[in-house]
């Protein structure tokens, strides 16, 4: 559906957002994790009609995005990372503001889908009050809600579970999933849950490139067997990180937890069954390393 | 912390391009006021481009604009910790206010401070510059810079930061601050225009925050020799000035300033009440995957532009933007300043062009913060990224957009207009014009502010952000201001401009409709082509450079937009071609340069004919026909011309008038040579030499009309209604014109012509036998036959002889039965008329239908001038004096025989119904009548003090007649403006100051200072013995035309009637240029036993004597000097104002104490209060008991 070739951008200031991002993106949930800064949202304002290119091409059915930024909108829903509201203006009148926008012209229609979203996202109770008196999460669901205005084919959310409650974040994931798998959806994050939880495809994406794209069953079982895991003192922690491959530490119980990505067991180490977290934490550590190599 | 603070500001703003821009935009602006001749502030004539004085006014001038330079930086520190996110991480670390505070206004003002200092350095470095006369540059000093720097600027920015810090950290937001700003300028013009009578000017400029009015005040009537030398000193109007605003930064800063307050958040605490509603389903089961439909263009549309309107409308800015002009408006209109304060009926002609004065810069302000706060809304607010990606086309953000501002505009001009209504209503003028208001202030104020907005969007749309767009479209509007300065004067060059309007009751729009609508047209056209490229290249995401977004121009433009485009391209050029023809090819158009050179070129070509012999004309007998509707006049003029000088004429230079594609001249034995088109002259050649003495019959010809439109310039005096053109304009000019030479000196020197000489020596007895009028203009017999369209009437002077029609046309025969002066007026108007019979004159006045309130006072003024000057002079010439009212492009009121063309502008619409007021109709037509005396019967050699003869003594005549009726009390206040307005004059004065006898036509010394003179003359030498001097000055002198008077005869006549004494007084004032400063100090009083008052005045006397640049020399003071005592305020006429007391007593120089003892209480005591003396400051002259 949405195929994403050469796709290349520096910045003014000289930072190189996006290097050459090939990306086959199919219908149904599409999951793209990265640290912050990797070019997520820059990937994201790009697909979104926002911003241009330096080179390559995106297409989207039939649309040439990059040329056609009209007739992508269209078909577009989006949440960016970060927005504000205009001031003064009541949930519902700001949703249906933007429904018209949308290009939901008749009024009933609209109505039913202004309505049915805000219900969707626990708004409906607060659509009189102004948007820009609500809280961080509230916001949040607003902005969800207005990006799912008009049924979007493609459907493009920036971080959109970021200053959300777990139940706010489950009525979320819920909503997505039964929003059906006709349409592309693309989920930016840096939560390895939200996609694990969600998507069948995924993309790991660090500085600006792809490092890697998969199904996340499939990548995860590749690295079955690869990871070991110990639980060590803070001290014993910092000995260890000098030489092993340490993909990750954690802490639990106010002990670390090192996972290390190894063929064979280092010792002390017991075996660790691989999760989607491993994947992205040994991508990323694999791209450092090369990188510093 | 102080410190820290202090210089972490300096960092911070040293560091923002804004600083730099800033900075390089008041070093520029000082820079090129002084290197740009023609963008002077403060100096020109002989004062020097970087005088003190004007490197002072420099200063002041752009210490207006700084105001915004100290919003933009003090706001920013101010509010920097909420704007930046930054205020619950800075608030919780342990900072003590007051340093805190502190040290970040100080930094702010130092920055302020720094960049100000740019324009005393741009001025200075701008005087060094090699391509600037240096002439006109003097002597630079460290001190006539950091004076006025340290007096004025660092004094006013540091009011303006206080106040504005202190807005800042109360309301926490940049616009407060704005608002606040504003607020303060508006309220420095409104108390410009509350307090502008003579005696408020102390309180006016000491409500001024600039401390402009003040330095005003202080150097009001400086001489060029002064603004060259004095550097200002901290004393008087300034220090007072300066003292109350500091005060007043310093407390607020203290009291608002947040410096004794512990740091806390801002509390947006605006409660609100919220209605609890019962939700009984929430609709969880709609449909909510409803698509959108494809093409509702019109739809987003209209529901954009309800929300952009909505946006701006609803804004607490916008509120209060509207009551700020409102009020402005107000004080605008609070009282409509005719002639010498007294107020004029609220014309909507009046109204519509005070409200379009007063808003054109806060329109400019709407412009540009609206443009930009509109256009980036969605990025301020931060739904930039949701808006933009929305299937919108571009054209709905920008027309939506447009729209919401250009309602804005038209709005204002619409609060503008009911509140003008409301004010003639309120008035008591009920003849309220919509029409007129809607089509002036809509098609001619609004619409080329709409234009303007379309090119702020287009500048914003193509800027990468706001600041900079908002910082390109001010700064090209401001460089649009001096395009005429800087060579660039055709309409057709400079956006959105067409020619400026002038309503006349009488002639309507007159043919301003038709070149506004051309004008217009070629401007939207362009407005069109921008508007597409605007909204084609509109930004859509956060940051995408021009380069990407060209590329998709052409998408976003579609073949609509394209069509649309090259449609206005052809109209734009289209029109702009018809414009050019009708402008540059069927008219001529001239820039000030080109005709500067022109003039010069005729000058050097022609002026060696000066004197050359040539004709002069003894009679008239004009058959005009004029045709209003067309505005054309056909002219063809029987003339009897002689040769009166003492050799034969072989050839003459004749001057076309202009407009006239039919010119011709006739005489017998000679014939008109080509016609040089450049200067539209040619030779008449004899062929048989004119013999001295020798009188020969010759036709004048003249075909005067008008095509198409002109850029500016229209002939206004053949109109529609209301014609009025007089004979040096209708018909060829005779001899080299003298009044078509350069005046200015410097514009002279550029182009290597010596000096003008304004006039001949008054001692030059060879141009004795020359009429002040000019070299062959004399006595004529006149008549003419007028004809004009059959709704209106036709006036030449003489006395109507016949009246008839003929091919629906009317017919008028006029002959004049006593010899008179060779200017005369030909009228065709439309008008109502009213006539009085008195003492076997017939009184007739021509006005306006609507202009009736003063028409029996103009008949009540000429009856008493009649009566007057007939008493003490001679009788009047004519039988018949009639006062016609023309319209308003030109704003005076002249004496023809017995015809007095009066505009509409003056007279006409005063509101006299306030009787504390001077009452300028009666006194200008008093004014008007006595030069049917002097001037019509006295003429004047043409000689220095030619208009001594004929202004001063119709001054001193309508001024007998205005005492007769107002009383002396009263005349003071109009000696005082005229006092002022002498001073004023002569402080302005380009070349020379001359003294009254040997004055070049200079107004404020042949009407002003004549008035002063005139009346201390008849103060001291008593009403009858002056008139018999004059009397007998007319006797010598009326109707003769072998020899005209000059000064010296006048003098002459004075002497025969006085003593020595008296005639050293004479020589005093007319040979002299003294100054005087005469104060009322200290006044004690005293109850005596018997019930009398013993009142102890102490006085100050000062004389100086000034040579013609204002260079005064202090002279001893020995003179008598009245002293007065008054009941009540001598300012207040309303109350009954008795003198107790007025003496005579011998005042020297320094302080003198005067005991007075009288019966009654006076509670006012003056010195010199009627204005016997120039008086450099008449403020300080009356002290209260």
């Amino acid at each position: 559906m949405l195929k994403i070739k050469d796709i290349s951008k520096t910045y003014d200031n000289g930072v190189k957002a996006l290097n050459n991002v090939n990306l086959d993106i199919p219908k149904g949930m599409f999951g793209l994790l990265g640290p912050n800064g990797a070019g997520k949202s820059s990937l994201m304002r790009t697909i979104a009609t926002l911003q241009q290119a330096d080179t390559g091409s995106i297409q989207f059915d039939d649309i040439d995005v990059l040329t056609q930024p009209n007739e992508l909108r269209q078909r577009l829903g989006y949440l960016p990372q970060d927005f504000g509201v205009y001031p003064r203006i009541s949930a519902y009148e700001l949703l249906d503001h933007l429904a018209i926008l949308k290009g939901i012209a008749n009024k009933g229609e609209r109505k039913e889908a202004v309505d049915g979203l805000l219900a969707h996202t626990n708004l409906f109770q607060h659509r009189k009050k102004a948007v820009s008196g609500f809280s961080g999460g509230m916001r949040q669901r607003f902005g969800i809600a207005q990006a799912l205005l008009g049924d979007p084919d493609l459907l493009i959310v920036d971080e959109p579970t970021a200053g959300l409650d777990p139940e706010e974040r489950n009525r979320f994931h819920n909503l997505l999933v039964t929003l059906g798998e006709e349409k592309v959806i693309i989920l930016s994050t840096h939560i390895v849950d939200d996609v694990s939880e969600l998507c069948p495809n995924m993309a790991v994406l660090g500085n600006g490139q792809i490092l890697l794209q998969g199904n996340p069953l499939d990548v995860t079982a590749d690295l079955n067997g690869q990871i070991w895991r110990k639980t060590v003192s803070i001290e014993e922690a910092v000995i260890l990180e000098n030489t092993l491959p340490v993909i990750s530490k954690r802490l639990f119980a106010g002990r670390t937890v090192l996972h290390v990505l190894a063929a064979d067991a280092p010792e002390g180490f017991e075996t660790a069954p691989a999760t989607l977290e491993d994947v992205y934490f040994s991508t990323l550590h694999n791209s450092r390393s090369t990188q510093t190599a | 912390m102080f410190t820290k603070m202090l210089g972490f500001e300096w960092r911070y703003f040293t560091r923002q391009p804004s600083f730099i821009v800033t900075c390089l935009v008041f070093f520029l602006l000082p820079f090129l006021a002084i290197t740009i001749e023609q963008v002077q502030i403060g100096s020109g004539g002989n004062v020097l481009f970087n005088s003190p004085f004007a490197v002072t006014q420099i200063m002041l001038i752009l210490s207006i604009f700084s105001m915004f330079m100290v919003v933009n930086f003090v706001a920013n520190t101010a509010t920097r910790n909420q704007t930046s996110m930054m205020a619950e991480i800075v608030l919780t670390k342990p900072i003590k206010p007051m340093p805190y505070n502190l040290g970040r206004f100080f930094g702010a003002y130092l920055i302020c401070l720094v960049v100000f200092a740019m324009v005393p350095l741009g001025s200075f470095i701008g005087s060094l510059m090699p391509w600037v006369d240096q002439e006109r540059i003097g002597p630079n000093g460290l001190m006539m810079y950091l004076t006025p720097f340290v007096l004025f600027s660092a004094t006013t920015i540091f009011v303006f930061a206080a106040l504005f810090y202190a807005a800042a950290t109360q309301f926490k937001s940049a616009m407060a601050v704005y608002i606040c700003a504003m607020g303060l300028f508006i309220l420095y013009a409104v108390a410009g225009q509350v307090f502008n009578e003579p005696e408020q000017r102390t309180i006016r400029a000491l409500l001024d925050p600039f401390g402009l009015r003040a330095f005003g005040e202080y150097s009001r009537y400086w001489t060029s020799f002064e603004k060259n030398s004095l550097v200002p000193v901290l004393e008087g109007m300034i220090l007072q000035n300066r003292l109350l605003w500091l005060g007043i930064g310093a407390v607020i800063l203290l009291l608002a300033g947040g410096l004794f307050r512990p740091l806390n958040l801002a509390s947006y605490s605006f409660k609100k009440k919220t209605q609890k509603e019962k939700i009984d389903v929430i609709p969880t089961t709609n449909n909510i995957a409803i698509k959108a439909s494809a093409n509702n263009g019109l739809a987003q549309f209209f529901t954009r532009t309800r929300f952009e309107i909505r946006q701006v409308f609803l804004s607490p800015a916008f509120l209060i933007l509207l009551l700020f002009s409102a009020f402005q408006l107000i004080a605008n209109f609070f009282e409509i300043n005719g002639m010498f304060g007294t107020p004029n009926w609220p014309l909507t002609q009046t109204l519509v062009e005070l409200i379009m004065g007063s808003f054109s810069l806060m329109t400019i302000i709407i412009i540009t913060y609206y443009t930009a706060e509109v256009v980036w809304r969605e990025r301020t607010v931060g739904m930039g990224d949701i808006v933009d990606s929305m299937p919108v086309h571009n054209v709905t953000f920008w027309l939506s957009k447009l729209l919401a501002v250009m309602l804005v505009i038209v709005s204002l001009h619409l609060v503008g207009m009911f509140a003008a209504i409301i004010n003639q209503l309120l008035a008591g003028y009920e003849n309220i014009e919509l029409s007129q208001y809607l089509i002036s202030l809509l098609f001619f104020g609004a619409l080329p502010w709409c234009l303007l907005t379309v090119l702020a969007f287009f500048i914003q749309a193509l800027s990468p952000n706001k600041y900079i767009g908002m910082l390109i479209f001010v700064g090209y509007f401001f460089v649009s201001l001096a395009f005429s300065q800087l060579g660039i004067e055709h309409n057709m060059f400079n956006f959105a401009a067409g020619p400026m309007l002038q309503y006349s009751d009488l002639n309507g729009y007159g043919w301003f409709i038709q070149t506004q609508s051309w004008f217009m047209l070629y401007w939207s056209a362009l407005s069109v082509v921008l508007g597409i490229i605007s909204y084609g290249m509109w930004q859509r995401g956060p940051q995408t450079s021009v380069k990407q977004r060209l590329r998709l121009l052409s998408y976003h433009l579609g073949n609509t937009g394209k069509s649309v485009a090259a449609a206005a391209l052809v109209l734009f050029l289209a029109s702009g071609a018809y414009i050019h023809y009708n402008t540059k090819v069927l008219n001529q158009f001239y820039g000030q340069e080109e005709t500067l050179d022109l003039q010069a070129d005729y000058e050097k070509e022609y002026v060696e004919f000066r004197d050359a012999p040539m004709p002069t004309i003894v009679s008239v007998d004009a058959a005009v026909d004029i045709f209003p509707a067309d505005r054309r006049i056909e002219a063809t003029v029987k003339v009897q011309v002689i040769n009166r000088t003492a050799e034969p004429i072989n050839r003459f230079l004749v001057n076309m008038p202009r407009f006239s594609p039919v010119t011709n001249v006739e005489i017998d034995g000679g014939e008109l040579g080509e016609i040089n088109k450049k200067y539209n002259i040619a030779w008449f050649e004899f062929s048989e030499p004119m013999l001295p003495g020798e009188q020969r019959s010759g036709v004048l010809s003249v075909v005067r009309e008008h095509q198409g439109f002109k850029n500016s310039g229209e002939d206004s005096t053949v109109v529609k209604n209301g014609t009025f053109i007089d004979n040096f304009n209708l018909l060829p000019f005779f001899g080299f014109n003298g009044s078509f030479q350069i005046t200015d000196q410097h514009e002279r020197r550029k182009r290597d012509l010596e000096p003008v000489q304004r006039a001949y020596k008054l001692e030059d007895s060879s141009r004795y036998n020359e009429s002040f009028f000019g070299k062959g203009v004399e006595f004529i017999d006149f008549s003419a036959t007028l004809s004009t369209s059959d709704d209106q009437f036709a006036i030449a002077p003489g006395y109507l002889q016949k009246e008839w029609q003929q091919d629906g046309r009317n017919y008028y025969r006029y002959e004049m039965d006593a010899p008179m002066v060779n200017f005369f007026s030909i009228m065709s108007s439309k008008l109502e008329s009213k006539k009085v019979e008195h003492a076997g004159i017939s009184i007739e006045v021509y006005h306006h239908l609507n202009h009736h309130w003063n028409v029996d006072r103009m008949i009540e003024s000429s009856i008493d001038s009649l009566d007057y000057f007939q008493k003490v002079f001679s009788p009047y010439q004519h039988k018949q004096l009639r006062i016609i009212e023309f319209p308003g492009y030109r704003s005076f009121a002249q004496s023809f025989a017995n015809t007095v063309p009066y505009s509409e502008k003056i007279g006409f619409i005063t509101d006299l119904r306030n009787p504390e007021d001077i009452d300028p109709v009666y006194y200008v037509t008093a004014h008007e009548v006595a030069h049917q005396w002097w001037g019509h019967q006295l003429n004047a050699a043409n000689v220095q003090g030619s208009a001594i003869l004929s202004e001063t003594l119709s001054q001193y005549s309508a001024l007998m007649v205005m005492k007769k009726k107002y009383g002396e009390t009263r005349l003071r206040k109009f000696l005082t403006y005229e006092l002022d307005r002498y001073l004023r004059g002569r402080s302005a004065e380009r070349i020379e100051e001359m003294p009254l006898l040997r004055s070049e036509n200079q107004q404020y010394i042949h009407y002003q200072k004549g008035s002063i003179v005139m009346m201390a003359l008849v103060n001291k030498l008593g009403e009858e013995r002056l008139n018999q001097a004059l009397q007998a000055l007319l006797n010598e002198y009326q109707y003769r035309e072998d020899l005209y008077p000059t000064t010296l005869d006048l003098v002459r006549h004075l002497n025969s009637v006085s003593n020595e004494a008296e005639q050293a007084y004479i020589q005093d004032l007319f040979e002299q240029i003294t100054i005087y400063d005469l104060r009322a100090k200290e006044v004690v009083k005293e109850e005596l036993e018997d019930g009398k008052v013993k009142v102890t005045l102490t006085v100050s006397a000062q004389q100086f004597s000034a040579d013609g640049k204002g260079q005064e020399t202090e002279q001893p003071f020995a003179k008598d000097v009245e002293i007065v005592l008054f009941s009540e305020d001598p300012n207040n006429f309303a109350s009954e104002n008795k003198v107790i007391y007025q003496g005579l007593h011998p005042i020297k120089s320094g302080d003198s104490v005067i005991e007075l003892i009288v019966d009654e209480m006076p509670s006012f005591a003056g010195i010199d209060p009627f204005v016997r003396f120039i008086d450099r400051d008449t403020g300080n002259n009356i002290i209260k008991l």
